[in-house]
């Protein structure tokens, strides 16, 4: 176990962009984002980010490959390739939502374009000692701090960060001579602070929640909620979870020459469903807002016997409408 | 506030109880205190109904899809999205009955919502009852924000706003959230012809807003609903502000505080009017 003092997390960034791509929390405005760490930009850690890292697993649009024909050959060039890259700075909430994306995009139908990236991202965790409001994380049997999941964790614990690697990746870090030996007494103060953050996140109780939800589809609850839904895509964008996509084709005209590419698209818009002869299986916002959840918390569920959600509380923080999901869950209980 | 909050309560039982509306749009608290829209439908909600200086939501966007036997809360910036509404015949006055609410201005966190400050309609524009005292109107918009913006050399401009615009996540929060934005089939989103395409391209962002800002030029209110709504901080005001002095410049006009008067652009004459 090793501690690396508060001061030298600048040093520790500039020392690791030597080898890596570096993608980190940085303010703009009085706003905080993720995004890849340019020359002048600083690490910022006291709040979690507004965008989620899915972004840059999932991004909004990707081009998945070319493709051209001449002659009678088709010739397609995949996109595949990405570089080594630290996610530093991801909160525990955002490091479970990576591994339940781990189990949706892989499987029988793997997505080798998602395993690329995150085998390429070497995952450093900050432990969460200043859960934001709308914060529910615990409710999902995780919470502020990691046991695994991660490459590195660090927990502030006064001067220093304590710094616990759970793989070689995260081994190989703390390796730099900018940590230091920890002791028993680090390890027991980071153990108070977690205790103390853990107290500080609403718990929701979430037993039963798909059977529930298997007997409530036509329940007139869902009219009552969606009605101030504005139908835009702030839950499902900032969310870490939600990876619905579509994927169109643009190319030259009069020649087969193009790009397939992937793009976020949200079941809250009703072009989602909307099909070709003008149908829409989810017509109205009820449909659209009762989608969002049965996702989440019974198919999901149902599928991968865990949650949809991690409860970072971003849908909560930043929906216009005050629609809130854990209200949403209460009323379902 | 609290004696304006009882009457809202007051009357909207009323108005449901004589069957006048079905639906009374205002505000409420979430469980987790949270002030927003609320939709009363039976008498026993109309106790929920609440009035205080958080309800900042522009509740007109809600007409859209709500437009007969409803009553509404109507701050200023809303009564005057109404009139637009009714003005461009998206509603028919008769169909609502406008609960007016005389406002000192907004607050996020103890702080005075920016389009608060310079907003010179605190008493709505249009109502059927007016609840609570009059409030004093502050006086011209001088429009500094953009005067300042304005002032900068092109290139300067356009790096700004490439650098906002550039963060926009095609959310369509902006869009949605605004009562203007009442189109069947968005251009921003239309296949056939296609303007703006599915992914997201850099060179494409300055097209999505400038669109958003031609659109709602002459009808926007600026109640700052879009800008508040935007999560990732762009400053949209900033830019349909800019469109809003033009406006007025050009034609004389601003949204939202006469019936009788026609939209801009339907009553421009390039011919004989100098300016233009």
């Amino acid at each position: 176990m090793k501690k690396i003092p508060k001061s030298r997390i600048k040093n520790l960034v500039r020392e690791l962009e030597k080898n890596y791509d570096i993608i980190a929390p940085v303010r703009t405005g009085e706003r905080v984002f993720f995004k890849e760490l340019g020359p002048d930009d600083e690490v910022y850690l006291k709040s979690n980010p507004t965008n989620s890292p899915k972004e840059f697993f999932l991004p909004y649009s990707e081009v998945l490959f070319e493709f051209k024909k001449t002659n009678d050959e088709f010739e397609l060039k995949p996109n595949l390739e990405s570089r080594e890259r630290i996610l530093f700075g991801i909160r525990p909430c955002d490091v479970h939502s990576l591994l339940l994306l781990d189990l949706i995009s892989g499987g029988e139908f793997e997505d080798p374009y998602y395993k690329e990236k995150r085998e390429k991202t070497t995952l450093v965790s900050f432990s969460c000692l200043e859960p934001m409001d709308g914060c529910f994380c615990t409710s999902f049997g995780t919470g502020p701090s990691l046991k695994d999941g991660a490459d590195l964790l660090l927990t502030d614990i006064g001067d220093y960060y304590l710094a616990e690697p759970f793989t070689r990746k995260g081994e190989k870090i703390i390796k730099s001579k900018l940590f230091e030996n920890a002791t028993k007494r680090d390890k027991k103060i980071k153990d108070e602070r977690i205790k103390k953050a853990e107290e500080k996140i609403q718990k929701l109780d979430l037993e039963k929640i798909p059977e529930k939800l298997a007997s409530l589809f036509d329940d007139k609850l869902w009219d009552e909620l969606s009605k101030r839904c504005i139908s835009c895509a702030i839950c499902t964008y900032l969310c870490p979870t939600c990876y619905c996509f579509d994927v169109i084709d643009e190319g030259k005209m009069f020649t087969v020459d193009g790009k397939r590419i992937r793009c976020w698209d949200t079941c809250m818009f009703p072009s989602f469903t909307r099909l070709a002869g003008g149908e829409n299986p989810r017509a109205t916002k009820k449909e659209r807002l009762r989608q969002r959840i049965y996702h989440k918390f019974k198919y999901i569920p149902d599928r991968y016997e865990k949650f949809g959600c991690v409860g970072c509380g971003r849908c909560v923080r930043y929906c216009p409408a005050g629609i809130d999901i854990m209200e949403i869950i209460s009323q379902i209980k | 506030m609290e004696k304006t909050q009882k009457e809202i309560q007051k009357l909207a039982k009323r108005l449901l109880k004589e069957k006048k509306v079905d639906l009374v749009i205002g505000y409420e608290k979430s469980e987790s205190g949270k002030t927003r829209p609320f939709f009363a439908t039976k008498l026993e909600d109309t106790d929920r109904l609440v009035w205080d200086k958080s309800c900042s939501n522009n509740l007109a966007v809600y007409l859209l899809e709500n437009k007969e036997k409803v009553a509404i809360v109507a701050k200023g910036c809303d009564s005057r999205s109404i009139l637009e509404l009714i003005k461009t015949n998206q509603i028919k006055r008769d169909d609502v009955f406008i609960i007016g609410v005389p406002c000192n201005g907004m607050e996020s966190n103890g702080k005075l919502l920016e389009n608060c400050r310079v907003c010179r309609y605190r008493n709505p524009v249009i109502c059927d009852v007016l609840l609570g005292e009059k409030v004093e109107e502050i006086p011209e918009d001088n429009y500094e924000d953009v005067k300042e913006i304005e002032s900068l050399p092109l290139e300067k401009r356009l790096g700004f706003w490439k650098n906002e615009f550039q963060r926009c996540i095609k959310c369509f929060a902006c869009r949605n959230v605004c009562p203007m934005c009442y189109c069947d089939d968005c251009i921003l989103e239309k296949k056939d012809p296609q303007w703006v395409s599915k992914p997201r391209k850099k060179e494409e962002m300055f097209l999505f807003h400038l669109v958003r800002a031609f659109h709602t030029a002459g009808s926007c209110v600026d109640c700052g609903s879009c800008e508040r709504a935007c999560p990732v901080g762009i400053p949209l005001r900033l830019l349909y502000r800019k469109v809003a002095k033009d406006v007025k410049e050009l034609f004389d006009y601003e949204a939202g505080v006469d019936l009788k008067e026609k939209p801009p652009l339907t009553k421009f004459d390039l011919e004989n009017d100098e300016k233009l």
